[in-house]
């Protein structure tokens, strides 16, 4: 993955604000590109898994705003959402919050406000790239695990003795010693802390025996 | 007195009617009559002429048949001449052989002739140079009897007598025949003749007239014949005998004056008789040394008394008639001007009461027996009277006269003249039968038709008649065609009066009939005349209304506005219209429509205005009302649309602060070429336009307008329409649908509330699809053209329309909506017909409903 800026995309079905914002992005130093349609955005080449964030009105021909922003969570790294619309009510803006707006803007904006928003929704998706990146890793060293590791990984962040470890599997505590210390290395932790740490982020819920 | 009625002789006396019927009116019968008189007077006079001779054979001093013959030569027509003097020539010669003695026939033909003679040329002459019969009543025409009548034919044929008995040696002294024949004819013709001729003319009338002068003139009568009696038979001193014989002339002269000729020569011959018989008898004191000097003193006497005596009663007489001729006159014009005066302009109910009036007073005041005023109407040639006044005795007239009936009357009437008839039977020739047959049945004798012209047509005239003969004097007939003209216009004036008073009438009740007001008010408003319908409107009797100014009628707010239309229509005439407020009786405030125009006086200047007016204060009321709830609807569809306007306002500013700030930060980091920013500050010009305009649409939906026709652009109305919709449509997840037929013709109408039905049949449209699945959500609008109209139909895809509601769809305040104020459909539908077209709403068969509205096709200019 080619390390970028951001993109921020603009989508907006009225062209003379879409092409104000993108403006406006690009001469605060960002890469914007505008889309009028959430069909546009989607279905067409967008770079949406690169890094960047939304901004996106809530009134669009066919989908609305808020459909997007429920398609959008679906995909692999779902990017933040700004909404900027021309007309707002509260039920409407508690929707797009709950559903994980970074913010929700009405026009007009000042550039403050839709600058500042717009930094943070880019640093919660650098953020969440670099969590999921870790996470990548945290995966990736799990896999690296043989089965009978990942029991003793299991059985480690249980929080059993190695003896206990080795009765449940049916070998010597030495073997378990051994796993551990090469469970250790490979998830490349020093403490048993970290690596329950490690298990929460997995999410490994694997019971053990299996 | 007697009456003579001689025959043959067409003279009447003027107070007696012409005798209809008896053995009088024959002529036949006149005649004989006629001549027997005149035989018997003839006679009667020969005897007393012949008793009075000087001696026996003589001459006689007064031969009164001279008299009788020249009175009957001048009285009786020329035809009969020779009649009467053939009649009387046996009497004479009987006569003078009785009473005279042995006369040789030859001289007593001679003498008749001589006789004859005298009295043929004085009749001739009387009657050629006075007339027949002749009036003694002026004293040149008793100058000319005497001279021309009596005297000089006495004197020249008495001279040829006298010479013929000369020279056939009858007698031997000429002076003396002739002066003795002279005298005696002159005498008795001065003592016989002018009273023979002045009962033929005028009978006793003028003795008769009052009691006191019958009794006067007796008096004189008898004190002169009490006079010459005691001189006759008494024996008296010579002086005493003068006196007596001088005595009467005192007597003679108070006759003259007061009496007339006829009278006086009556005294004459009672004092030429007793002068004579005195002189005869011996007695002073014309008895002197002979009796032939007797005798002539005695005829000189008398002559020298008669013949002053006869022209001073002539003069008298005519004195007299002229100045009772002139009072008369006087007292008549006075009468007519007094009339004419009273008739200058009658009240109109009381023209005929007056015309009939002045000629009850002419009729009185000349002693007529029946006026009438007549009318001739020359299209049917009928004359109809029309006022008639007569006197008792006179039989009823008759009121319809054709010209068949009265031909030569009536051809008369037409040349212009008046037809002036003295005497009927005589002034009327003899074609004209039907009108003596006419003028004979109403005992009609004098006649004088007066025409009355009007311009150069004869219209009418009126008629005189009088049962009795009478003069009518050219200045009386003047005076009467004055009077006939002057009726004539009153009548007419009358009946212009009339037929102004009709056609008043007929249009004051056409004006005061209208239900519209109708009004005339001078340039400060001061009304001059309200028609009844005015009164009512505002419930004020026509006096209150009247002389007040009418901008108090209308509320103070408005009445500027009313003062400079009626100034501007004062400076610039013309028809005009305007509306207004006005006060009503209830004390509301109502509106009227007023047509007002102006009236220019003679210089151009505007000098009173008028005004046809309308109650319009249900219309008013109506339109205000409607208005109102236009307003109201669009107040509350302009709520509905809040979110909407806003949204539509938001997407510029939005646009416009981006751009600024975009081009702020380009500047700040010196990143920016300076054509980026120009294009930025013309994006931002741009959006700047769109939200004003925008603004402007909302403003105009909103602003409370009265219908203001143009031709407007159905589609684009309507595209405007479903731009300002489309985010509400959005919002609501409807998909809008626009299929407008191009080239769809112009209508006539407002664009604002065709903006308004439009608006609200989508507004409609998009509520009623709530609670239909969003997949399904379809509002559709499509505009075509259909037989000369444009229609337009808004689909939904909602709820349809329940059919228990369908009949109350269009009315107000009916509404289906939780929230809804019912008045967006009876907007549109009143909008709609208020434009001539129709509105109406159909279920459609997919579920739904369509509204369609037609409007009329703007007419090619």
């Amino acid at each position: 993955m080619n390390e970028r800026g951001p993109i921020v995309h603009v989508v907006d079905d009225d062209d003379s604000v879409r092409t104000a914002v993108v403006r406006l992005l690009q001469a605060a130093g960002y890469e914007a590109r505008g889309y009028a349609s959430a069909g546009e955005f989607l279905l067409g080449r967008s770079d949406r898994n690169a890094p960047g964030c939304v901004v996106l009105d809530v009134r669009l021909p066919g989908p609305s705003g808020l459909d997007l922003q429920e398609a959008l969570a679906r995909l692999e790294v779902p990017l933040p959402i700004v909404f900027l619309t021309g007309h707002g009510d509260i039920p409407m803006s508690v929707r797009a919050m709950k559903a994980g707006a970074v913010d929700f803007l009405t026009k007009p904006v000042s550039r403050e406000a839709l600058l500042a928003a717009v930094r943070t929704a880019v640093a919660r998706d650098a953020d969440t790239r670099a969590a999921r990146e870790g996470l990548r890793g945290l995966r990736d060293r799990y896999e690296s695990l043989t089965p009978r590791e990942r029991e003793v990984f299991a059985g480690i962040v249980a929080g059993r003795l190695n003896k206990q470890i080795a009765a449940e599997l049916g070998t010597a505590e030495r073997t378990i010693k051994a796993h551990r210390a090469h469970v250790m290395e490979k998830m490349d932790v020093a403490s048993v802390a970290e690596l329950v740490r490690i298990a929460g982020q997995l999410g490994a819920t694997k019971p053990i025996g299996h | 007195m007697i009456d003579l009625q001689l025959g043959g002789l067409a003279a009447d006396a003027t107070d007696r009617p012409a005798p209809a019927s008896g053995w009088g009116a024959h002529p036949g019968a006149r005649l004989a009559f006629g001549v027997l008189l005149l035989g018997a007077a003839y006679y009667a006079t020969g005897i007393v002429g012949l008793a009075l001779r000087l001696e026996p054979g003589g001459i006689s001093t007064i031969w009164l048949p001279q008299g009788v013959i020249l009175a009957a030569l001048i009285l009786a027509p020329l035809r009969y001449w020779w009649l009467y003097l053939a009649a009387l020539l046996p009497l004479h010669l009987h006569l003078v052989t009785h009473f005279q003695g042995p006369v040789p026939l030859a001289i007593m033909l001679v003498q008749y002739g001589g006789n004859l003679a005298q009295g043929i040329l004085g009749a001739l002459a009387i009657r050629r140079i006075l007339g027949a019969p002749p009036r003694l009543d002026d004293l040149r025409r008793m100058a000319v009897f005497l001279v021309l009548g009596v005297i000089l034919p006495v004197v020249f044929v008495s001279a040829l007598v006298a010479a013929l008995f000369q020279l056939t040696g009858f007698v031997d002294n000429f002076w003396l025949t002739w002066h003795r024949r002279s005298l005696a004819g002159i005498c008795g013709a001065v003592a016989l003749t002018p009273l023979i001729v002045q009962l033929a003319a005028g009978g006793t009338a003028a003795i008769r007239a009052t009691r006191r002068r019958y009794l006067e003139f007796a008096a004189l009568t008898i004190g002169l014949l009490a006079l010459v009696t005691s001189a006759l038979v008494s024996e008296r001193s010579l002086a005493s005998q003068y006196a007596l014989f001088f005595a009467p002339l005192p007597l003679l002269l108070a006759t003259a004056v007061r009496f007339g000729v006829g009278a006086l020569s009556l005294h004459v011959l009672i004092v030429a008789l007793a002068a004579l018989l005195a002189t005869k008898l011996g007695h002073a004191p014309f008895a002197a040394a002979s009796a032939a000097e007797g005798v002539l003193s005695a005829q000189g006497f008398l002559l020298s008394v008669a013949v002053p005596l006869l022209l001073l009663a002539a003069l008298v007489a005519e004195r007299n008639r002229s100045a009772r001729t002139l009072t008369e006159r006087v007292k008549f014009e006075r009468l007519v001007s007094e009339l004419s005066a009273n008739l200058i302009d009658p009240p109109r109910d009381r023209v005929d009461e007056d015309v009939r009036n002045a000629l009850r007073r002419v009729l009185v005041a000349m002693r007529l027996d029946r006026c009438s005023l007549y009318r001739y109407y020359a299209g049917e040639r009928i004359c109809r009277i029309t006022h008639s006044v007569q006197s008792p005795e006179c039989p009823p007239v008759q009121l319809e006269i054709a010209e068949a009936d009265l031909p030569w009357l009536l051809r008369r009437l037409q040349a212009g003249a008046p037809i002036v008839l003295n005497d009927v039977d005589r002034d009327l020739p003899a074609e004209a039968t039907a009108e003596r047959r006419y003028a004979a049945g109403f005992r009609s004798r004098s006649w004088l038709a007066v025409p009355i012209t009007v311009g150069k047509d004869i219209v009418g005239g009126v008629s005189y008649h009088s049962m009795t003969r009478r003069e009518w004097a050219t200045e009386i007939v003047s005076c009467l065609q004055l009077l006939g003209q002057i009726l004539a216009a009153a009548l007419t004036s009358k009946e212009a009066k009339e037929a102004l008073h009709a056609s008043e009438q007929r249009y004051r009740e056409v004006v005061e009939s209208q239900t519209e007001l109708v009004c005339r008010y001078l340039p400060d408003t001061t009304l001059t005349f309200v028609n009844e319908a005015y009164c009512r409107f505002f419930g004020r009797r026509r006096e209150e209304l009247l002389g007040r100014p009418f901008a108090d009628l209308i509320p103070e707010s408005s009445r500027a506005y009313a003062l400079d239309h009626v100034a501007s229509l004062v400076r610039e005439p013309r028809v005009c219209m305007i509306e207004h407020e006005v006060l009503l009786a209830d004390g509301t405030v109502g509106w009227q429509q007023w047509v007002d125009s102006s009236i220019a006086g003679a210089d151009g200047r505007v000098t009173e205005l008028q005004g046809i007016g309308r109650d319009i204060t249900d219309r008013k009321r109506a339109e205000d009302a409607n208005q109102r709830l236009a307003h109201a609807s669009r107040l509350a569809v302009m709520g509905e649309l809040t979110a909407s306007i806003a949204h539509e306002i938001n997407q510029p500013l939005g646009a416009i602060l981006a751009n600024a700030d975009a081009a702020d930060l380009l500047l700040e980091t010196g990143a920016g070429r300076l054509y980026e920013v120009r294009r930025i500050l013309a994006d931002i010009r741009r959006d700047d336009l769109r939200a004003s305009d925008v603004i402007q649409r909302m403003r105009e939906l909103l602003r409370k307008r009265p219908l203001d026709r143009q031709p407007v652009n159905v589609n684009e109305v309507t595209a405007g329409v479903l731009q300002l919709l489309a985010a509400e449509a959005a919002r609501r997840g409807v998909a809008v649908e626009a299929d407008l037929a191009p080239g769809l013709p112009a209508v006539h109408g407002d664009r604002g509330h065709l903006q308004q039905v439009l608006l609200n049949l989508l507004m409609n449209g998009l509520e009623a699809m709530a609670d239909t699945p969003l997949a399904r959500r379809r509002l559709a609008v499509r505009s075509a053209q259909n037989d000369g109209m444009v229609e337009v139909a808004v689909m939904d895809a909602g709820h349809g329309l329940d059919r228990s509601q369908r009949p109350r769809l269009f009315e107000s305040f009916f509404t289906t909506k939780k929230d809804g104020m019912g008045l967006g459909l009876s907007l549109a539908r009143s909008i709609v017909e208020a434009h001539g077209g129709r509105i109406w709403a159909e279920d459609r068969p997919g579920g739904g409903a369509t509204f369609r509205f037609t409007l009329p096709v703007e007419p090619a200019p």
